[in-house]
């Protein structure tokens, strides 16, 4: 199992090899882990990733680190944890959709 | 491996301009989706109905339409998803193996362990969804392609010659003994994904004789 820091610098690798896919996008993600906050900024197809929490992010996902790191590397089903409250998602719901059509 | 991470949830059926996209509307749209793919696993794709889906999720006929135009939809909703579970997990389970025969074992593994865990849309989709319309076996064919373009570099490690045929081979090969496994087989020792992924790793490189003692005899199987 990866850690959380391997995931979210392959995220944010990933938002900057296909930085097209993010121009217009201007969004704060807050991710709520167990004991652990990270954030995402992604601005005008550029993207950042650092640890702790976000002053005023858009959209904040929320999980247990085991289960964050479960849905990022393919073992837990996203949307089951999304319809078992494993993953809650709060603030701009569409930003939310967007990224994840960014990840795709 | 050179498959490429992806971290999204789904694909989205409609526009989400439709109308604003609520938490409460994305657990619904998840509760659709889980009970159209377990209806789908129990009914098979033909003989699924939005009725059964509906009935099984709790909701009503009505919700249904709000995120799905038809039956269709949301079948090509699940293969998308399921595609993108698939990939990420072979991705992470390869991305920090140096080691190429490790790598492949590893990344057949993974692909073993999914169809333990999905096996009835597996055996669903690789049955029936090439059977549906050209835009499903043409998101199937995405995903073999996917797959084995992840594995053809692995393979030319190996010194697997013509490693984009011979990958595309593997990928063949391992969804038909996968299926074998959970749909053919009878007796014989229970073979895990791990040991399904060794012999397949070993019949791919090395031939059939070099399969280890632990896979069941030929006699064992009514394939």
């Amino acid at each position: 199992m990866p850690e959380a820091k391997e995931v979210f610098s392959e995220i944010e690798n990933r938002i900057k090899s296909k930085p097209e896919k993010a121009a217009g996008l201007n969004a704060t993600y807050q991710f709520d882990l167990t004991g652990e906050s990270w954030t995402l900024k992604i601005a005008d197809g550029a993207a950042t990733v650092s640890p702790g929490a976000a002053q005023s992010p858009n959209t904040t996902l929320i999980a247990s680190t085991d289960d964050w790191m479960n849905i990022a590397t393919g073992k837990l089903n996203p949307v089951q944890a999304f319809t078992q409250q494993r993953l809650k998602v709060k603030g701009d719901m569409g930003l939310a959709m967007k990224l994840q059509r960014l990840l795709q | 491996m050179s498959a490429t991470l992806v971290t999204d949830v789904s694909v989205t059926s409609r526009p989400i301009t439709e109308s604003p996209l609520t938490e409460r509307r994305w657990v619904r749209r998840g509760e659709l989706l889980e009970a159209a793919r377990r209806v789908f696993e129990r009914d098979g794709y033909h003989a699924a109905t939005v009725s059964s889906i509906v009935q099984l999720a709790g909701l009503s006929q009505g919700a249904f339409y709000l995120y799905f135009v038809d039956k269709k939809a949301v079948f090509a909703a699940l293969q998308e998803e399921m595609a993108t579970l698939l990939r990420r997990r072979i991705y992470w389970a390869t991305r920090d193996e140096s080691d190429p025969a490790r790598r492949l074992t590893a990344g057949l593994t993974a692909y073993f362990e999914f169809y333990d865990e999905y096996r009835n849309w597996m055996r669903r989709l690789t049955f029936e969804g090439l059977g549906i319309d050209e835009t499903f076996e043409a998101r199937q064919v995405q995903l073999y392609e996917t797959l084995a373009g992840g594995f053809a570099p692995t393979l030319g490690e190996l010194g697997v010659r013509a490693p984009a045929v011979s990958a595309a081979a593997l990928i063949g090969m391992a969804s038909q003994v996968a299926y074998w496994k959970h749909y053919q087989s009878q007796g014989g020792p229970p073979m895990t994904a791990t040991t399904l992924a060794q012999a397949c790793a070993s019949l791919f490189l090395h031939g059939a004789a070099s399969i280890p003692i632990s896979s069941p005899p030929e006699g064992d199987t009514n394939a």
